[in-house]
C-alpha cells in the first residue's frame, strides 16, 4: 500500500468545534437522548422545596412522568422535522433550539397540571419559559453529547470489526491459496505431467535402441502445449481467492474486557463540565426561590468557583494512578465537596441563597462526580475494546503481507521452473532430437537428465536460498560503468533476512526494481541502497541522484503494492528516494 | 449437452477450465484435498466439500460405481497388481439439491509409505 502524506486538519484540534458539530447529529434529538433524560426530569421534581410547592411526592412524581412523555413526544418529532427540512449546516442552532422547544412543551405541560391538580395557583411563565427551560435544555445538552459519544465508538467499533473481518478473510483466502497452489500442482503432477514424463521415457528407451525419434518430438511439443503451459498459465492469472464463510470472531473477546484495576485520577476530574452542569442545575430552583437576578449571580459565580478548584486539583494530581473504584469514590466526595466549598464562597459573598438551593447544588456535585466518574471509566472500557480490534487488524495486516509474499514468491519460482526450466528442457530435447535424427545414448542419457533435473526442481518447489548482499553486489557489477550502486545492509536485518527466504527474495525484487527505475527512468549516475530493520519489519530506503517521474505505476507498482506493507517514491531536490517497508515472516 | 459443445470442452486441457475441481482422496473415501472451484460447481466450500461422505457427494448410483472402483483399487494395490485410472462420467450433488454430471479421470498414486491416493480432476459438462 502507498503510504499517504499526512493531511492537517486544524479543525479536528477545536473540541468546541467538534462538540458543536456532534450537536448537529441525528442521535442528538433521538429518543434515545429523551429517555436518558428521564431520571433528570423526575429528579429535578422531587427536589422541589415542599414548603413553598404543596403536594405530595407521588403527585410530582405523576407531573414529572407527564412532562416525560412531552419529551418523548416532542423531540424524535421536531430532530425528524429539522434533518428533513434543514441544510446540514443549520442542524447544531437547529438541535439547540428544538431542546428549548422541547423542554419548553415539558414545562407547559407540568405547569398546567401542577395548577389544574391545585397544587399552584398559576402559572409561573417567567420560570417557564426562562431559567427550567435553560437548565432543562442545559442536561439534554449534556446527555446528547454523551450519546454522539458513545454513537462514534460504536460506529468506529463497527469500521473496526469490518475492516478486522474483511482482513480475517483475506488472510484465511491466502493462506488456503498458498495450500491450494502446493496441492493443484501436485495433482496436476501426478495426473498429467508424471504419465507424460513415463511415455516420454519409454519413447526415450525405444530412440535409443534405433527407433524413429519422429513421434518422441511430437509427443515433446504436445506435452508443452497440452500440459506445461496450461499450468504455466494458471500461475501467471490474478490470484482469485477461495470463499471464506467462517472466520474467527473476537466479539467475546472485544465484550468482556475486565475493568482496569487502576486508574489515572486526573481523568475522573472534569472540571467545566462539572461547573456548567452545576450552574444548570441550580439555577433555575434559585431563580424560582429567588429572584432571576440572584440566580443570574449564584449559579455562575458557583460555577466559576468549582471550575478553578477543580482544574487545580486535575493539574495536581497530574497522572497519579489509584485503586479504580476508589477514584470512583473520590471523584464524586471531590465534586460534593468542591460544590460545598463553592456554595460556602458564593454565600460568604453575600449572594442571597435559598436553602433548597443549597441542597440542591451539593446533589448536582455527587451526581457530576457519579458522571463523570461513569463515563471516565465506560471511556477507558471502550477505548481498550477499540485497541483490541487495532492489534486484530496490525496483526492480521503484518499476517497478509507474509502470505502476499509467499504467494508471490511461490508462484514466481513455480512459473520460472515451468515456463522456464522444463518448457526449455523439453524444448531443447526436441531441438536435439531432430538434429541428431539416429541419437546415439549419450544424446538420449543428456535428454533425460536435463528432463529429470527440471522435474526435480518443481517437484522441490523450486526453493533456492536467496542472499541479498549477494544481489546488491550483482546488481552493482551489471550497471558498472553506467552507475555506482552502493549498499549497505545493518547486521539485524542481515539476521533476519538469513532466517526467512521469502522476505530476502521479496527485499531483493524491491531493491531491483528500485534501483532499474532509478537508471533507467531516472537516469540516476549514484544510487545508495540501504536496509534495515524495525521490529518485524525490514525499511529498504534507495537513494539516487536522477530525476523523478511520479504518479506513473506500472508492473513495478503492483508488485510493489503485494510485496510491501507500505511504500513510497518521495522527490528530493536532487534525486529521488524510494521507502518501501516489508514484513519478515 | 451436444457432441460438439462435449468436444469444444474436452479440447481445453485439464485444471484449466473454472469448473475444473482438482482433488485428493484416501482409499477409504477421505477427501484430503478439494480445490475452491467446488464452490462454484456444488455451491458449498472446500472446507465444506472435504468433510462430506461419499453418500453426500454423488448420486446413489454414482457412489456405488465410485465405491466400487475404489474396492477394486485396494484388492489391486493389496496384491501388488497394476493399478489402473479411472475415467467415466459421475454425477455430483449440489448443495441445492440439484446434480451436476461431471466428467471424472482419476490416477492412482503410491506414496513413499506404500499407501495409494487417488488424484482427480472433475470437469463439469454443459447441459
Amino acid at each position: 500500500m502507498p503510504m499517504q502524506p499526512e493531511v492537517s486538519r486544524p479543525w479536528r484540534s477545536s473540541g468546541v468545534q467538534k462538540a458543536w458539530r456532534r450537536l448537529g447529529e441525528p442521535s442528538s434529538t433521538s429518543a434515545l437522548v429523551a429517555w436518558i433524560y428521564a431520571p433528570f426530569g423526575f429528579l429535578v421534581a422531587l427536589t422541589l422545596d415542599r414548603v413553598i410547592f404543596g403536594g405530595s411526592p407521588w403527585a410530582w412524581l405523576g407531573i414529572a412522568g407527564l412532562g416525560q412523555l412531552a419529551v418523548l413526544g416532542t423531540m424524535p418529532l421536531l430532530g425528524l422535522l429539522l434533518h428533513r427540512f434543514l441544510p446540514s449546516r443549520a442542524w447544531s442552532l437547529a438541535t439547540l433550539i428544538t431542546f428549548l422547544l422541547v423542554m419548553i412543551a415539558r414545562g407547559f405541560v407540568m405547569e398546567v397540571t401542577a395548577v389544574f391538580m391545585g397544587l399552584s395557583s398559576t402559572v409561573d411563565w417567567t420560570h417557564l419559559w426562562v431559567s427550567d427551560v435553560i437548565t432543562q435544555a442545559g442536561f439534554l445538552l449534556v446527555i446528547a453529547y454523551r450519546v454522539s459519544v458513545r454513537k462514534e465508538h460504536a460506529n468506529r467499533m463497527r469500521m473496526l470489526e469490518g475492516e478486522r473481518r474483511e482482513l480475517a478473510r483475506l488472510d484465511l483466502g491466502l493462506s488456503q491459496k498458498i495450500i491450494e497452489l502446493d496441492e493443484r500442482l501436485a495433482i496436476q503432477m501426478g495426473l498429467t505431467v508424471e504419465p507424460r514424463l513415463r511415455d516420454i521415457d519409454s519413447e526415450l528407451n525405444s530412440v535409443a535402441a534405433g527407433g524413429d525419434p519422429e513421434h518422441l518430438i511430437m509427443s515433446l511439443q504436445n506435452f508443452v502445449d497440452d500440459d506445461i503451459r496450461p499450468m504455466s498459465r494458471y500461475l501467471s492469472e490474478p490470484v482469485k481467492l477461495p470463499p471464506i464463510s467462517a472466520i474467527p470472531a473476537t466479539k467475546d473477546e472485544v465484550e468482556h474486557i475486565s475493568l482496569p484495576s487502576t486508574i489515572v485520577f486526573s481523568r475522573m476530574i472534569w472540571p467545566i463540565p462539572a461547573a456548567v452542569i452545576v450552574g444548570l442545575f441550580t439555577f433555575g430552583q434559585v431563580e424560582w426561590l429567588a429572584t432571576v437576578l440572584a440566580a443570574l449571580i449564584y449559579a455562575p459565580l458557583l460555577g466559576v468557583i468549582i471550575w478553578l478548584i477543580l482544574e487545580a486539583v486535575r493539574r495536581l494530581s497530574g497522572e497519579r494512578q489509584v485503586r479504580l473504584w476508589w477514584g470512583v469514590l473520590l471523584t464524586i466526595v471531590l465534586n460534593a465537596a468542591v460544590v460545598a466549598i463553592g456554595a460556602g464562597i458564593v454565600i460568604a459573598l453575600g449572594s442571597p441563597t435559598p436553602q433548597s438551593a443549597l441542597v440542591r447544588s451539593l446533589m448536582g456535585g455527587a451526581l457530576m462526580g457519579v458522571l463523570s466518574a461513569a463515563a471516565t471509566v465506560t471511556d477507558v472500557h471502550e477505548n481498550r475494546g477499540e485497541e483490541i480490534l487495532r492489534r486484530h487488524i496490525e496483526a492480521l495486516s503484518a499476517a497478509i503481507n507474509v502470505s502476499k509474499q509467499r504467494l508471490w514468491v511461490v508462484r514466481r519460482r513455480l512459473g520460472y521452473a515451468l515456463h522456464g526450466s522444463l518448457q526449455a528442457a523439453l524444448h531443447v530435447a526436441a531441438m536435439r532430437l531432430s538434429d541428431h535424427r539416429i541419437p546415439n545414448e549419450e544424446v538420449v542419457r543428456s535428454i533425460r537428465a536435463d528432463i529429470g533435473a527440471a522435474v526435480s526442481k518443481i517437484k522441490s518447489g523450486a526453493n533456492e536460498p536467496c542472499d541479498v548482499i549477494q544481489g546488491c553486489q550483482d546488481l552493482a557489477s551489471i550497471w558498472e560503468g553506467t552507475c555506482v550502486v552502493t549498499w549497505e545492509v545493518t547486521p539485524e536485518a542481515t539476521e533476519a533476512l538469513s532466517a526467512s527466504p521469502t522476505a530476502s527474495e521479496c527485499a531483493i525484487e524491491v531493491v531491483v526494481e528500485a534501483v532499474q527505475n532509478s537508471i533507467r527512468h531516472g537516469k540516476a549516475t549514484e544510487v545508495c541502497v540501504s536496509i534495515s530493520l524495525t521490529r518485524d519489519r525490514l525499511t529498504v530506503n534507495v537513494l539516487d541522484n536522477g530525476t523523478s517521474k511520479t504518479g506513473v505505476t506500472g508492473l513495478g507498482s503492483r508488485m510493489m503494492d503485494e510485496l510491501c506493507v507500505q511504500w513510497a517514491r518521495v522527490p528530493l531536490g536532487s534525486g529521488t528516494q524510494l521507502s518501501a517497508e516489508l514484513m519478515v515472516g | 449437452m451436444t457432441d460438439e459443445n462435449r468436444n469444444e470442452r474436452s479440447e481445453v486441457p485439464l485444471g484449466e477450465l473454472p469448473t475444473d475441481v482438482m482433488w485428493r482422496m484416501a482409499l477409504d473415501g477421505t477427501i484430503e484435498f478439494v480445490s475452491s472451484e467446488v464452490y462454484e460447481v456444488r455451491g458449498i466450500s472446500a472446507e465444506e466439500a472435504k468433510a462430506q461422505m461419499l453418500e453426500q457427494i454423488l448420486t446413489p448410483e454414482s457412489a456405488i460405481n465410485s465405491a466400487a472402483y475404489m474396492q477394486a483399487l485396494a484388492e489391486a494395490a493389496s496384491k501388488g497388481e497394476e493399478l489402473i485410472p479411472f475415467t467415466g462420467f459421475l454425477t455430483y450433488l449440489r448443495a441445492d439439491g440439484s446434480t451436476y454430471e461431471c466428467e471424472v479421470q482419476a490416477v492412482p498414486q503410491v506414496g513413499e509409505d506404500g499407501t495409494v491416493k487417488l488424484l482427480g480432476i472433475s470437469r463439469g459438462l454443459i447441459t
